[in-house]
């Protein structure tokens, strides 16, 4: 056997190797590998039982395609079931079916005979809806899923509730865990699509949709249960010539200002990624480990469900909406070439201004919407996505860096078919501004640790009944979020509402300061450098990603709805295992209020319970 | 590791025999019902189902004295909950009197095929005998079994279950130091499991159990689920 003492020296021994070339790195890698998953004595899946090989850099890539509205639904929504209905009467409508079908990942054998699969009308990722900020929309999921016994997809649970991640969505609309409905219903999910308190700075870009049934998330999500939903506006239209006239066009048709439109790459050249671990058995079929409690890491990279696929991309320059899709891998991606990304979102969030870093941190469902400008390269050159971060079980990375990494991807560069006409502003959104005085608001502390099993808030487990937190209407409140574990992160999702990140480890944040790290247990932040090493995210998100023993300290604002919500951790295993709370949002006990005076600042003891 | 996992066979495949009531060397020599499944750790004759491949067919024994193969006899193709304890930490967890309560649950409604499997987790002092008296004390009904065994057999099934604090435990006490806190509960007929804490009502474990059943009801017309007109 080997103990804890060797673990040590082959970690110094694999952080010295870097001296000695790549070849000798990646085996130290593989070799750690073993020895490193919990608990003492049981290997992990991708050691013991490893997916197939495959040729990387051979499937095409898979695009989705836009999800296209219905013309009337039968039968009619019920106008009773949604807050705010009359008021945001659906524009659209939308119906789609929850399937199950063979998905082929790779056309290698055993991958070419297709993996069972869920997803949306029979493909996964699901198709991509196109919505508009001023547009609300009405989507019908029809959950028409073989039931438990029939289905060939046998470790997941037939049971859904969609969520929109991280939509400004009213409670009846939003996926809470037990909203779930059976193969053979149906769920009416409307989404109002408006800024949260009609304030523009509010608006968010790329979200995405993905099942959050009670116990079984992590499952269904492998499974395929996940796609895209973007949202377009006077800024950011999804055109990119907008100083043509067929722009002009299109801008007095939704009323927009075609001075105002930003002209990012858009239409083909806007291309939205998920990025998915996922472990095959050996006849290609995706499997999947319900005993695992800590989280669970495949050996197959996947991108839009594709094993590393090849993209071929034209000499200019391209928006990749890159998201994290789980289920507990954590990602630091570069180029090949050490060309660096423009950075201009962190989550669904519009910096103030592009970012230029040299590589993307991704915790589970963190996103980040870059611009690659390929016109640097020949027709002819390939440029591979690249994860260097080590994981080796589902608690967290572990500190160390691959090299030269896992490829995730290629570009392939050919010649550009006409001229680019994006742009890529110098200014984008200013972020909705931090209060100036903190201690005026209330102030809840969160703390997220392990206990026998299980992963905790507040020493507590999820239960669906008992509200955690009353939130009133309207008002605003400073959350703490800790993470007590040495060992192990926490991506911290709050629904409905955006983060606005105030303090990280004491350490002030302002709207230009851009997180950043070296390692996982050490922070930089780069106030409007030129260049930065690692984008962690900027001031806004919708997932707080707790590293070991990190604190926290963020803003949020509730606007517009009533209702029960949910904050979890992101890795899916762990709020499966039941590291969530349920909050709602209650009427204000005075109208027009909904702010009272904080009770002074935490205390340094932290272990009573929050007033509900 | 290896070694670990060389010793565990012989051991298991040496009270697999003796089972069997054929020596060792007997048991060596026959040859494998189905020669596909001829690993070593298969023990003495085939086993499938959704989740053999991760658990080893150790031998266990009852709180009634019976010995059985973990996979084969226990789990497969069963509807079963399965939970870590030792007699020691029930004061601390209380899962077993929790179970009592969900096995009442299931026994009045269609659950009564569900069995439960209390794992203890302190082999050297949960002996056949403590845990019958263990078992007497709370109540427990038909169709709950509570396992002992050899040490590395139960240290398997534990590591298996993941109910190990290896890397969790912050050094406040032996109460963090496997996951207790946790029923698991599956369908191995079907390969479908999930987990819920202990500490969840009765009622909603029990719900659980009907969520993974097998349901071979036919496909109606497509009805709505969903949301439900808002309370005035």
């Amino acid at each position: 056997m080997i103990n804890r003492r060797d673990v040590l020296r082959l970690s110094l021994a694999a952080m010295s190797s870097k001296l000695f070339g790549r070849g000798r790195a990646m085996a130290q890698s593989q070799e750690l590998l073993k020895y490193l998953c919990p608990p003492d004595g049981v290997t992990p899946d991708l050691v013991t039982r490893p997916s197939p090989p495959c040729r990387p850099f051979v499937a095409p890539f898979n695009l989705m395609p836009v999800k296209q509205p219905v013309a009337r639904l039968d039968p009619a929504p019920d106008p009773r079931a949604h807050q705010r209905y009359e008021e945001f009467l659906p524009k659209k409508l939308y119906e789609i079916r929850e399937t199950e079908f063979r998905w082929v990942y790779h056309p290698d054998a055993p991958y070419n005979a297709g993996s069972w699969s869920w997803g949306f009308d029979g493909m996964t990722p699901g198709p991509t809806y196109h919505a508009r900020y001023g547009e609300p929309i009405l989507v019908r999921r029809m959950n028409t899923l073989p039931k438990v016994g029939e289905s060939k997809v046998t470790f997941a649970l037939p049971k859904t509730s969609i969520h929109l991640h991280n939509g400004h969505t009213a409670s009846e609309s939003d996926g809470y865990p037990m909203d779930f409905i059976a193969s053979g219903e149906y769920w009416d999910h409307h989404y109002c699509n408006f800024p949260s308190g009609m304030d523009d700075r509010e608006k968010l870009t790329t979200l995405w949709y993905h099942d959050h049934m009670m116990d079984f998330t992590a499952s269904n999500v492998y499974a395929g249960l996940n796609g895209f939903y973007l949202l377009f506006d006077e800024n950011d239209p999804g055109y990119e010539d907008v100083s043509s006239d067929e722009y002009k066009r299109i801008a007095a048709a939704h009323g927009y200002d075609p001075a105002k439109a930003w002209g990012l790459p858009s239409g083909k050249y806007d291309i939205p990624m998920v990025l998915h671990d996922v472990l095959f058995d050996s006849y290609g079929q995706a499997s999947f480990n319900p005993f695992n409690t800590d989280g669970i890491l495949g050996d197959r990279f996947t991108v839009n469900r594709i094993i590393q696929p090849r993209l071929q991309v034209e000499r200019r320059k391209y928006r990749f909406r890159i998201l994290n899709g789980g289920p507990s891998r954590f990602y630091q991606l570069f180029l090949s070439t050490g060309q660096p990304f423009v950075v201009i979102t962190g989550d669904g969030n519009v910096l103030p201004a592009p970012a230029v870093a040299e590589s993307l941190y991704l915790s589970v469902a963190q996103r980040s919407d870059v611009i690659i400008d390929f016109s640097r390269y020949r027709p002819g050159d390939q440029i591979i996505l690249q994860n260097r971060l080590e994981q080796t079980n589902g608690r967290g990375p572990s500190g160390r860096m691959l090299e030269p990494g896992d490829g995730i991807m290629r570009f392939d560069v050919v010649e550009s078919t006409a001229p680019d006409k994006s742009r890529i502003p110098s200014q984008l959104r200013p972020l909705p501004p931090m209060p100036e005085d903190l201690s005026k608001f209330k102030h809840r502390i969160w703390e997220f640790d392990y206990l026998a099993g299980l992963w905790t808030i507040n020493g507590q487990i999820f239960d669906h009944n008992r509200i955690d937190a009353k939130i009133e209407q309207g008002s605003g409140e400073v959350w703490i979020l800790r993470n007590q574990g040495k060992n192990w992160s926490h991506p911290i999702h709050s629904h409905f509402t955006e983060f606005l990140l105030h303090q990280v480890n004491g350490r002030v944040i302002t709207p230009a300061t851009v997180q950043s790290t070296e390692f996982r247990r050490h922070y930089e932040f780069d106030d409007a450098a030129a260049t930065t090493k690692v984008f962690m995210g900027g001031q806004r998100r919708d997932v707080a990603t707790l590293l070991p023993n990190d604190e926290l300290v963020v803003f949020m604002r509730w606007n517009d709805f009533l209702g029960r919500y949910i904050m979890h951790c992101h890795n899916v295993v762990h709020e499966d295992h039941a590291m969530m709370i349920r909050w709602d949002i209650v009427p204000p006990e005075k109208p027009g209020g909904g702010t009272k005076p904080a009770p002074g600042l935490p205390s340094a003891s932290p272990k009573g319970k929050n007033p509900a | 590791m290896h070694s670990r996992r060389n010793l565990l066979t012989r051991f298991t495949e040496r009270t697999a025999a003796a089972i069997r009531g054929v020596s060792q060397d007997e048991s060596n020599q026959a040859p494998p019902v189905d020669g596909r499944n001829a690993a070593p750790c298969d023990c003495s004759h085939p086993r499938n189902g959704p989740y053999a491949h991760h658990f080893l067919n150790v031998v266990v024994q009852t709180h009634q004295g019976e010995r059985a193969l973990f996979y084969d006899d226990l789990l497969k193709g069963k509807m079963v909950m399965i939970n870590c304890m030792s007699v020691k930490d029930e004061a601390v967890f209380q899962t077993t009197s929790k179970l009592v309560k969900v096995q009442r649950l299931l026994r009045e409604g269609p659950g009564r095929d569900v069995l439960i499997y209390s794992i203890t987790v302190d082999p050297e002092h949960d002996t056949p005998r403590v845990l019958k008296a263990f078992a007497d004390k709370h109540g427990a009904g038909p169709g709950w079994k509570f396992l002992t065994g050899e040490p590395a057999a139960m240290q398997h099934l534990r590591n298996r279950l993941f109910t190990s604090a290896d890397g969790h435990d912050h050094g406040e006490g032996s109460a963090q130091d496997c996951s207790l806190a946790m029923i698991r509960y599956g369908n191995e007929a079907v390969g479908l499991w999930g987990a819920v804490p202990a500490r969840t009502d009765p009622e909603l474990i029990a719900m659980r159990l009907s969520w993974i059943r097998s349901d071979q009801s036919a496909a109606g017309t497509l009805r709505r689920g969903g949301p439900p007109p808002l309370s005035s």
